[in-house]
């Protein structure tokens, strides 16, 4: 164990909390946010984006972070999560929340994600001719 | 207790989410980025799978056997013999160590991180007052998707297309929206616009199903 270790596990459990708390991880929230019925969750999606821009600039640590252009992965990549999304009720943080908050079957949902990323760069070398792009996040 | 933790108003939740993004930055020196430990995940897997047979490979003896008969089959036993005599003389060179990529966290950090994510869930439902497992994702999930093998299936089949997206989009809500659309960076605008666009297309295509 490095320091490393201990501190991405503590953002990892601030995280986890905050998705739970904020009901990121509820598909009845998720699903009334896709359908326009509540506006709760693109408000905060929002501010969180708003928030962390406004960090960035004052820990001026923008530019020490990788850019990230549009690339031809970028579109398709981000239709087949959301309707991944729109299903399970998680993005790839909010899956791992979900289980432990106790709903147990979403440890499903964890596998298939796991099998998705792994599945990716498969495909990728065998289909695509494009140099495959890295989330540096 | 109960209330404190559920649905937060969006200007809490909204200043938790960036102070996460933004922390986790400053303290990691890593923008946060979740797809990204799955990614590292299945790579890690991979690579124990593909070392595990190297060391096999290299272990047996069936392999340099194997590899003799092949060399004797083109080139001769005359050109085999010739190698051993001229590689005796020069005297064995040493396999060389391959070297790591640097500049990665170990993939056991992230590990750490997808673990203490699910404890942060787990931590939540505690403080509501009470841990208890659910076998479903809530009233509204059932209503469309059902119960027992089919939700099973549904969710791992929906789980491998958020996994399969996130990586082939290369960034997801954290990634691409906390630390990119903050950086009015053009892929991950294009990006969440991208993912946003299609769950409430499902979600809408799901509502008229049912």
């Amino acid at each position: 164990m490095k320091a490393i270790h201990f501190k991405m596990g503590l953002f990892g459990l601030l995280l986890g909390i905050a998705l739970s708390s904020i009901g990121f991880t509820d598909f009845g929230e998720i699903h009334s946010m896709f359908k326009f019925q509540e506006a709760r969750l693109f408000l905060t999606y929002g501010l969180g984006i708003g928030v962390a821009a406004v960090g960035f600039l004052v820990l001026r640590q923008a530019r020490q972070m990788r850019p990230r252009p549009l690339h031809r992965g970028t579109i398709a990549g981000g239709l087949i999560f959301g309707a991944g999304w729109a299903i399970t009720g998680a993005c790839p943080a909010g899956a791992l929340a979900q289980l432990g908050e106790g709903r147990v079957v979403a440890v499903f949902t964890v596998l298939g994600v796991v099998a998705g990323a792994w599945l990716y760069p498969v495909v990728h070398a065998r289909f695509f001719r494009w140099p495959m792009a890295v989330c540096e996040a | 207790m109960e209330q404190l933790f559920t649905n937060w108003p969006w200007w809490l939740g909204g200043l938790a989410l960036g102070g996460c993004a933004v922390g986790f930055l400053k303290v990691t020196g890593m923008p946060l980025g979740v797809s990204r430990s799955y990614g590292r995940l299945a790579d890690a897997m991979v690579d124990r799978e593909s070392a595990a047979r190297e060391s096999a490979l290299s272990d047996s003896e069936a392999l340099e056997a194997a590899l003799r008969a092949a060399t004797a089959a083109e080139f001769g036993e005359a050109a085999l013999s010739e190698h051993e005599q001229a590689s005796q003389r020069e005297g064995a060179s040493q396999p060389q160590q391959q070297s790591k990529p640097t500049g990665l966290v170990p993939w056991t950090a992230h590990v750490a991180f997808v673990l203490m994510v699910i404890v942060g869930g787990a931590v939540t439902a505690l403080l509501r007052g009470g841990w208890k497992p659910v076998f479903d994702l809530g009233p509204e999930h059932t209503a469309i998707f059902g119960g027992g093998i089919g939700l099973a299936v549904t969710l791992f089949v929906a789980g491998t297309l958020v996994g399969f997206g996130t990586r082939m989009g290369a960034g997801c809500t954290s990634g691409h929206g906390l630390s990119g659309c903050s950086r009015g960076q053009l892929g991950s605008m294009v990006g969440t616009a991208s993912f946003f666009a299609a769950g409430v297309a499902v979600s809408f295509l799901l509502g008229a199903l049912v």
